[in-house]
Parts: C-alpha cells; sequence; structure tokens
C-alpha cells in the first residue's frame, strides 16, 4: 500500500439511537467523495431495510475514504460502523476494538443518555480518543452548552473544542474531519511483525464465502496465505484481499494499521467468530489479541411455521440466516401443538424480533412464535445442574432442588421527574435498586438489578411509555440467583397447549395467567363448543375464562338468486379459518401466539 | 328428518326449463330491517317506464336464450310488486309468454304485501297468470309490525289472505319473520300458529337478520335494543318446524315449508343450480353455466340500449365452482343431495374430492350421511353457515 501508517485514521461513531450517528456517516462518505450524490441512499451505511426503518444499526458496514486536510496530507479515514443496540454490546466491543479513536455523537437537544454512557464506557475500555461533537444544532431546542457540561460532568471528557454540527444539513462535516485527522492517534503496530488481525465483523456472500472484517495490528495478509484463526483454531487459505471504498476493491495486501476484507472460502459465520485473531498458519503470533468471546444467546423461543407454510422452507430461512449470523442459535424442536419447529437463541428480544421479521419480510414466510424465555438454571436434588430454556423441557419438580434465573446489571437513565414512575415500574420487575446517581441536576441514573426474564418481556417498552420517551436503558448479564419460577401452563378445553407454557416468577404466575386466559378469550372465536381456558400452576387452577358456543350461523334468506353474495360471506368465513391452528377440536387463530406476548401494564 | 317426496320438486332436471325472475325494486316505504335492493317510489309514470326497459331487456334474453329453454317458473319480486299497476304485471307477463315458450303448468309468483292489495287488483293477477302469491305477513303482532317498520297491520295480512282465497289462489306463501328483540317464545308462537291456521299452501319463516346499512342496524349500534340471544332464536326456530310438521308441512329448506307439492319450484331452482334468468334492476342469473348480474345503479339500467349494457358482470363458473356450489346450496334443502346423483352429475365421487371436510363435519355432528343422502342435522341447520363454508 502507498499509504504510509501515520496517514492512517481508524475510527467509529458512536451515539445514543437517534442522534444522528448514521447520518453523520452519510455526510462524511459524500464529503469525502466515496459515495456520489446520485449513488447516495439516505444513510448508506444502514443498507438493510429492516435497519432503516427502524433507525438502527445491526449489521456493520465499513468504508475505508480518502481525505486532503488543511495540512495538505491525503489521509486515509477506516470508518468502522457499529451496531447500535443494547443486544449487540459485545460485538460494539469488537468493533471499537478494531479503532484508535471515535467519533462520539450527542444531540445537542438531548443530551448524554445512558447508551451514550454505555458505548463510551465501551470506547475508554478499548482506550480509545474519544472526539465530542454536539449534533443538530440547527434545531431551536437545541442547547450545546447544556449538552457539553453533561459531557464533562458525566463523561470526563473535555467537550470545549467539541464541533458544533447538523448532520442533516450538512454544517460542520469538515470540522469533524480535520478534527479526527487531528486529535485521532494514527494507529501503531508493525508489519514485519507476525500477523494478528482483529475480526471485528463478517458476513456471507454467495460467490466468496465468508467475508471477513478485519483490522490487522501486526504483520501483513495477502492472497493465497495460509491463515488460523487462533480461537476456533481452524485453518484456512486466503482468496482475496480488499478494502470496502465502500464497494469492495481488492488489494495486494494488508498491513499493520490497515483496515480491510479477507475471504478465505470459509462456509459459515460462525466459523469466522467476531472477535477472533486471525494469524498465519506457518508463523504464528504466540498469542491471540485479547477480548475474545462465544455467543452467548440470552433469550430464546420457539418459531415454528404457520398454517399452510412448509418446515423446510422456514429451515432454508433459517439456516441462511444463521450463516450470516453468528450469535443467532437455532435447533429442530417438536411442539404437540404446532408439530415441527426450531428452538432459537438470540442475544436479547430485539435481536429475536429482528430475525423474525427478517424471515417474514425477506423470505416472506409466515410464523408463529412462542413465548420467549430466558436461560434457566436448574439445580437437582442429586446436585446435578440443568440449563433449560424451553419451559416443556422443566424437569419434575419433584426433583428439583432449586431454579435459578439470570440477572442482568441495568442502568436506567431519565429526566428526574420520571423516578417515581420508573422505580415503580422497576419494582413491578422485581428489581433491586443498587443506587441512585443525579448526573445533573435534571438527570438520573438508576442502577438496577433484574431478573433478566423480567426485561425481556416489554420492558423496554413500558419504560419508554413511562418516561415519554426519554428513559433509556443498558444492561448486561452479572449471575445467577435462586429464585421462585414456576411453569405457567394454559389449558384450552382441558388440553394443555404446550407452545403456551412460561416459566415465570411464582409472584406473577397469577397475574400472567389472568392475562393470558383474558386475551385468548378475547381472540379466540366463539365455536361449536363451550371452551373453557384455564391457566395452571401445576395441578392447581389459577385463572380462568370461558368462551362462549355459538347457537347460530346461518344465512336465512337466499334472495332473488344471488348466490355470489352470499358466497363472498362464506369465503371470508373460511378464510378466517385457514388462519387458524386446531389444537383437538378447539380452533386458535394464529395471532393468539402473539398477542399473549404483548403484555398490556393497563390490564 | 322429513324429505320431500312429490314429483313435481324432484330433482329431475327438465333440460331446457328455465325460471324467469322478474324484479321490481319499487315500494311503499322501506322497511327498517330491508337491504334488499329497492326504494320508495308509487309513481305509475315510472313504474310504467321502467316496466318498458325490463320488457325491452327480456326480449334481448329470449333471443339469447329462448330457443333453448321452455319457461316453467316466473317470479315476480322485489321490492313490491303488489304496489305497481296489474296492467304492468300483465304487461311483463305477455312479454315472457311471447317471447319463451312457456309450460301448460308453470308456476307463476308474486310478492304481496298486505298494505297494497285489494280484491281487484288480486283478481287483476289471477287474470294475468299469477298463480302463486307470496303473502309479506312477516308477524301479526302489530308492535312487532311497527318496529320492523311494515306498512300494514295484522288484519291487513288477514283481509289479503281472504281476498286472494275468494279470488280463486289456490297456492299462497305466507312470510314470517322471527327472532325479533323482544319477542318471546310465546308471541312467536302465536303468529307461527296463526298463519298455520290460515292453511296458506306454503309458509316461510325467517330467522331476523340485521343488515348493515338498514336503520334496524344503526338503532342496534346505538344500543337502542338488545338482539335476541342465539339460544332463544333457535328455541324459536326449531319450535316453529315442530309446529308446521305437526299441521303435515313438510319443511323442504332451511328457512321455507310447504304442503306437499306445494315448495316453490322456482326458488328450489336457485338450490338445484337449475337455469334462471333475472331481468331487472341488480337482477342475478345463472344460466348456460354461467352466473351474471345486472347493474343496481337506476340510470345506468334505465339508459342501457340494449340487454349486454345492463350487465355489470358475468363469470363463467369452473366445474370446481359448479360442484361447490351445488354441494352448499343443494344442503339448504333438508332432503340433502343424493351423491349418486352428484356422481352421475359431475362424473366424480363425492368423496375423492369432500372426504376431509364431510367427514370432520359429521363428526361435530352438522352433517349426517345414510343410504348415499349427506343432509344438514338439526344442529347442522343451526350452524349451516359452518357447514358451507367448508365447501366453498
Amino acid at each position: 500500500m502507498i499509504f504510509v501508517m501515520k496517514n492512517i485514521r481508524n475510527f467509529s461513531i458512536i451515539a445514543h439511537i437517534d442522534h444522528g450517528k448514521s447520518t453523520l456517516a452519510d455526510r462524511i462518505l459524500e464529503y469525502t467523495g466515496a459515495v456520489s450524490d446520485r449513488e447516495m441512499k439516505e444513510q448508506f451505511l444502514d443498507n438493510m431495510e429492516l435497519e432503516r426503518e427502524r433507525g438502527i444499526t445491526i449489521k456493520l458496514q465499513t468504508s475505508r475514504l480518502t481525505y486532503k486536510a488543511k495540512d495538505g496530507v491525503e489521509y486515509v479515514l477506516n470508518l468502522i460502523d457499529t451496531p447500535g443496540h443494547v443486544d449487540f454490546a459485545y460485538e460494539v466491543s469488537r468493533s471499537l476494538a478494531a479503532c484508535d479513536g471515535a467519533v462520539l455523537v450527542v444531540d445537542a437537544t438531548q443530551g448524554v443518555e445512558a447508551q451514550t454512557l454505555a458505548n463510551v464506557y465501551l470506547a475508554m475500555n478499548e482506550n480509545l480518543e474519544i472526539l465530542p461533537v454536539l449534533n443538530k444544532i440547527d434545531l431551536p431546542s437545541a442547547n450545546p452548552d447544556e449538552a457539553k457540561a453533561e459531557i464533562e460532568d458525566i463523561l470526563g471528557i473535555d467537550a470545549g473544542g467539541a464541533p458544533l454540527i447538523s448532520a442533516k444539513e450538512g454544517i460542520g462535516i469538515e470540522t469533524v474531519l480535520e478534527d479526527i485527522v487531528k486529535n485521532i492517534p494514527p494507529p501503531k503496530g508493525d508489519r514485519e511483525a507476525k500477523l494478528k488481525a482483529l475480526i471485528f465483523d463478517s458476513y456471507y456472500d454467495n460467490y466468496r464465502g465468508v467475508v471477513i472484517y478485519a483490522r490487522v495490528f501486526d504483520g501483513r495478509v495477502k492472497l493465497g496465505d495460509a491463515i488460523r484463526l487462533m480461537n476456533s483454531k481452524k485453518s484456512y487459505e486466503v482468496t482475496e484481499v480488499g478494502v470496502f471504498a465502500p464497494n469492495p476493491v481488492r488489494v495486494d495486501e494488508l498491513e499493520a494499521g490497515e483496515v480491510g476484507y479477507i475471504c478465505a472460502a470459509i462456509k459459515r459465520v460462525a466459523d469466522a467468530r467476531v472477535g477472533d485473531t486471525i494469524t498465519l498458519e506457518n508463523d504464528p503470533a504466540r498469542e491471540a489479541l485479547p477480548g475474545y468471546k462465544k455467543a452467548q444467546p440470552m433469550v430464546f423461543c420457539g418459531v415454528y411455521p404457520a398454517e399452510g407454510e412448509k418446515y423446510e422452507g422456514v429451515k432454508d430461512a433459517i439456516e441462511k440466516l444463521q450463516v450470516n449470523d453468528a450469535a443467532f442459535l437455532f435447533e429442530p424442536e417438536t411442539s404437540t401443538a404446532l408439530g415441527f419447529g426450531f428452538r432459537c437463541g438470540f442475544l436479547g428480544l430485539l435481536h429475536m424480533e429482528i430475525i423474525v421479521e427478517r424471515l417474514e419480510r425477506e423470505f416472506d414466510l409466515s410464523v408463529i412464535t412462542t413465548s420467549p424465555s430466558v436461560i434457566y438454571r436448574v439445580v437437582m436434588e442429586d446436585d446435578s445442574v440443568r440449563m433449560i430454556q424451553n419451559p416443556g423441557n422443566l424437569p419434575d419438580p419433584a426433583f428439583i432442588a432449586r431454579i435459578e434465573e439470570p440477572i442482568v446489571k441495568a442502568d436506567v437513565m431519565i429526566p428526574k421527574e420520571y423516578v417515581g414512575a420508573v422505580m415503580e415500574l422497576c419494582r413491578d420487575r422485581r428489581g433491586k435498586l443498587l443506587h441512585m446517581e443525579y448526573i445533573t441536576e435534571i438527570r438520573v441514573l438508576l442502577h438496577y438489578e433484574l431478573p433478566l426474564n423480567e426485561v425481556i418481556y416489554d420492558f423496554f417498552d413500558a419504560l419508554k411509555s413511562k418516561t415519554r420517551g426519554y428513559g433509556s436503558l443498558d444492561y448486561e448479564f452479572t449471575r445467577y440467583e435462586p429464585s421462585k419460577i414456576v411453569k405457567l401452563d394454559i389449558l384450552l378445553n382441558k388440553e394443555q397447549v404446550d407452545a403456551f407454557s412460561m416459566l415465570v416468577h411464582e409472584s406473577k404466575a397469577y397475574r400472567r395467567g389472568r392475562f393470558v386466559c383474558e386475551k385468548l378469550k378475547e381472540i379466540i372465536p366463539r365455536q361449536q363448543f363451550e371452551i373453557p381456558i384455564q391457566a395452571s400452576v401445576g395441578a392447581k387452577v389459577i385463572a380462568r375464562e370461558t368462551v362462549r358456543a355459538y347457537r347460530k350461523d346461518v344465512i336465512a334468506k337466499c334472495y332473488g338468486g344471488d348466490i355470489s353474495r352470499k358466497k363472498k360471506l362464506l369465503e371470508k368465513q373460511k378464510e378466517g379459518k385457514k388462519r387458524m391452528r386446531s389444537f383437538g377440536s378447539v380452533e386458535v387463530p394464529q395471532e393468539a401466539f402473539t398477542a399473549v406476548l404483548k403484555y398490556d401494564d393497563n390490564k | 328428518m322429513t324429505t320431500i317426496n312429490n314429483e313435481r320438486n324432484s330433482k329431475r332436471r327438465e333440460k331446457g326449463s328455465l325460471g324467469i325472475y322478474v324484479h321490481l325494486p319499487f315500494c311503499a316505504k322501506k322497511c327498517r330491517y330491508c337491504d334488499f335492493l329497492s326504494f320508495p317510489n308509487d309513481d305509475h309514470e315510472a313504474h310504467a317506464y321502467y316496466a318498458n326497459q325490463l320488457i325491452m331487456e327480456l326480449v334481448g334474453k329470449s333471443v339469447v336464450y329462448g330457443n333453448d329453454f321452455t319457461v316453467n317458473t316466473i317470479f315476480f319480486g322485489g321490492g313490491t310488486p303488489s304496489l305497481v299497476d296489474p296492467s304492468i304485471i300483465d304487461e311483463i307477463a305477455d312479454a315472457v309468454y311471447s317471447r319463451f315458450r312457456v309450460a301448460d303448468d308453470a308456476e307463476v309468483s308474486l310478492e304481496v304485501n298486505p298494505g297494497t292489495a285489494d280484491e281487484n287488483k288480486l283478481a287483476a293477477y289471477r287474470n294475468a297468470g299469477v298463480t302463486r302469491l307470496s303473502i309479506g305477513a312477516q308477524s301479526f303482532d302489530s308492535d312487532t309490525l311497527k318496529f320492523l317498520g311494515r306498512i300494514h297491520t295484522e288484519r291487513d295480512t288477514l283481509r289479503t289472505f281472504a281476498l286472494a282465497r275468494d279470488v280463486g289462489f289456490e297456492n299462497v306463501n305466507i312470510d314470517l319473520i322471527f327472532g325479533m328483540p323482544d319477542e318471546t317464545p310465546e308471541t312467536w308462537k302465536r303468529d307461527i300458529e296463526t298463519a298455520v291456521a290460515m292453511e296458506p299452501e306454503h309458509i316461510s319463516f325467517y330467522s331476523l337478520q340485521i343488515e348493515e346499512g338498514t336503520p334496524l342496524f344503526g338503532d342496534m349500534e346505538r344500543g337502542r335494543f338488545e338482539t335476541l340471544s342465539d339460544i332463544d332464536d333457535r328455541r324459536m326456530y326449531h319450535a316453529a318446524i315442530e309446529t308446521l310438521e305437526g299441521a303435515g308441512y313438510v319443511h323442504y329448506e332451511i328457512s321455507n315449508a310447504a304442503k306437499p307439492g306445494f315448495a316453490s319450484r322456482h326458488n328450489l331452482k336457485y338450490w338445484s343450480m337449475e337455469d334462471y334468468l333475472g331481468v331487472g334492476l341488480g337482477a342475478h342469473s345463472y344460466a348456460g353455466g354461467r352466473r351474471f348480474a345486472n347493474t343496481d345503479v337506476w340510470n345506468d339500467y334505465m339508459g342501457a340500449c340494449d340487454h349486454d349494457m345492463m350487465t355489470t358482470w358475468s363469470h363463467k363458473n369452473s366445474r370446481g365452482e359448479d360442484i361447490s356450489e351445488y354441494v352448499f346450496l343443494g344442503l339448504r334443502k333438508t332432503e340433502g343431495i343424493d351423491l349418486e346423483q352428484f356422481r352421475r352429475h359431475f362424473g366424480k365421487d363425492f368423496w375423492e374430492i369432500y372426504n376431509e371436510e364431510t367427514r370432520m363435519l359429521m363428526e361435530r355432528g352438522l352433517l349426517e350421511h345414510s343410504d348415499g343422502i349427506l343432509r344438514l342435522t338439526r344442529l347442522g341447520l343451526d350452524l349451516s353457515n359452518r357447514v358451507f363454508s367448508e365447501y366453498v
């Protein structure tokens, strides 16, 4: 490569959701000419339809840009994008590890929020130079001075010289670029040392196999090299190296300090796990780069083909998604109610929702998901331990000594007027307040310990609604803790429907059981027979509703030979039935499965 | 369950027999439950103007269908056919007789609203060739009649019926509606018994359907009344069947009963997939394997230059559609469908097509099968839509 290391800058942009990270990335790409106006799709980096809709980045998009600075030198800027949600904290940390600095975007109308904090901590852990930038200064409600004060008070970062920008309006972009060139250190490393390259992302390409995004710390890698992944201990031969500009461009070699891609005929993304270290097979580095973690799904649920959908079709789609997503696990599972399907593991609830939505949108499949579950640690009377995430697999309570549930450390940041409401919410979710911090006069950071199973249902939605959208949340797993977990079963017409079973805390069983029964009563249409709906824990029925039988369903008059109108009515009725699942003699609309997951606090 | 056993109503499909439905959309006042295509208009000029257009349509259709068919039923429906002057009925009947071959024993029905009938009119219908009157009694309870928005009293009904007999009608139907919000099994029993005591040849008994868009529907939405429970509705329905059968009527279709030999041959065509032509505003036809319908827009109908221009949709039934309609319409008849006849008709075994659905419906007690006949059970009569929707 013609660029020397001192003219390279490797950086990320970090921000709270909606603070303008993607917009800033777009403007930088435009400004440096990497993407022409014509090519410019709004927010180029968020290139998945779903990501754009939700305004969050799930898969990384990384770009190599060239920028001629005011000092007359042409710099290579490697912009490394990071995913933007708590479910992907590990992935964020690896992307940051590939950088030497980070641009911290803070919305001048909102100030510092929980994820700002979480991301800054991740960046600090990687010893990155952090450059604060105040965005949205064009808005009348912008208060850059207060935002600056928050950055200094809360984060301890000097924000005195922070550029004031509007990514949307394209104001101050050059200042940011100059700031990057001047204040982010060039990469360190030795091109003559043994190869050490960090995998910070990868995706599957039909023609090239897995395309690895890597930052080379030491040494060099080129076409034909035999490489080894130090953690997974697998070896491959390099078939292509290149950089993203932002479209892939082949290069001869990647060397210390550079960021680019490597292909090596790898079949599955899971084989090139984020955080792993690439070295040369024949001349390996002595030790891997630090920070590697195995993908650890935290939330599980069953995914089943909906009525009329083929098992094989769902299987193909799930396999294709998994090829591209190391954090998404699945295995076949059978439900008496739903037939053949899959037990799937996700990093968090958002990750789960994204996968399910992708199955539906990208693969045009209709699937049913069962109640999400965390992994419980079940200690048996004989001291053996079983990790259970599927309610159906819970052993006979008679042989269980205790059940432990995962606890997370959750940081909730809110304006102070919502403290009461949020504390009530957390108390209701069995949270333990560790301490409360006034980080500014008006902003409070609540440190909680919460059972993960209370967080995965709808905690985030509830938090948003109780704080009018101002609350933000960040959480990470801390430990397992003994808990009174019971299995809540739902019976339709006296028959247990396994797909509705869930593991819940004893104190929640009654309320949840009643909620599910009421919801099912609303959704299950009247049928030929009366249908009792019961919620039970063990043999004890704790809630009950009844769907009354219909007694009459007739078109009394077929008038004047107008068959078409009656036929339409009957066809509509038949259509409705198609979307039903039969459990014995009871027909349950498909919506029922998702409806019982939407827990409504007002109920 | 009783089956119907007279040869006039038998399943024999006379090759080339045709029914003609004549729609007369005028009424004195729209009833509160009515969602049929009708509107208040008692202007004789308008009636005559419409009849001209309808006769033009008849002539046009006779060119297409006249040669292949013999007309054996004619049905004047509405609206209120008895609102228009009998001379208009006569003209239309004339047009049918002059343009089509009409069987000697043709059934010619006409709907009569008791509030619009007098002796002269009824006699004139008889002279025009009408053989069967269908009297829209609906109820013999004055409060109920008011609730329904009928223009007549129970005494009008009794008088009309007596006049019909006086002028010589030997085939008369009484239409009844049950299942009104305030109705009790007692008031309904009185209605059905009153009707039976009059000894008409035919009684229709419809469960009230509150259709969207009707004034009654609006009142229901506004909570002005509580609808009758399904359980009470069904009690009344079955009580009616019991009374009717006890009085010698054959319950031959979900909502219809007749003295032997007096089932409505015209209406049976609808349920037996026989050919019929509908003429007039918004009228529906099934002929030559095709279902088609006229426009229901007055100006479009009146402005059409020929009968083709009146057609707003037309659909050639596929074989599958014919089969499905044959089954779900045929099951409306209490005699059910004869599976051997089905096989002869379609060249296919019924069970090959509908095994799964039919077994399920039998298991649920909605259908019964014996001696090659498939029919609705007593429960099936109450839940017939559940049955039919399996076959569409």
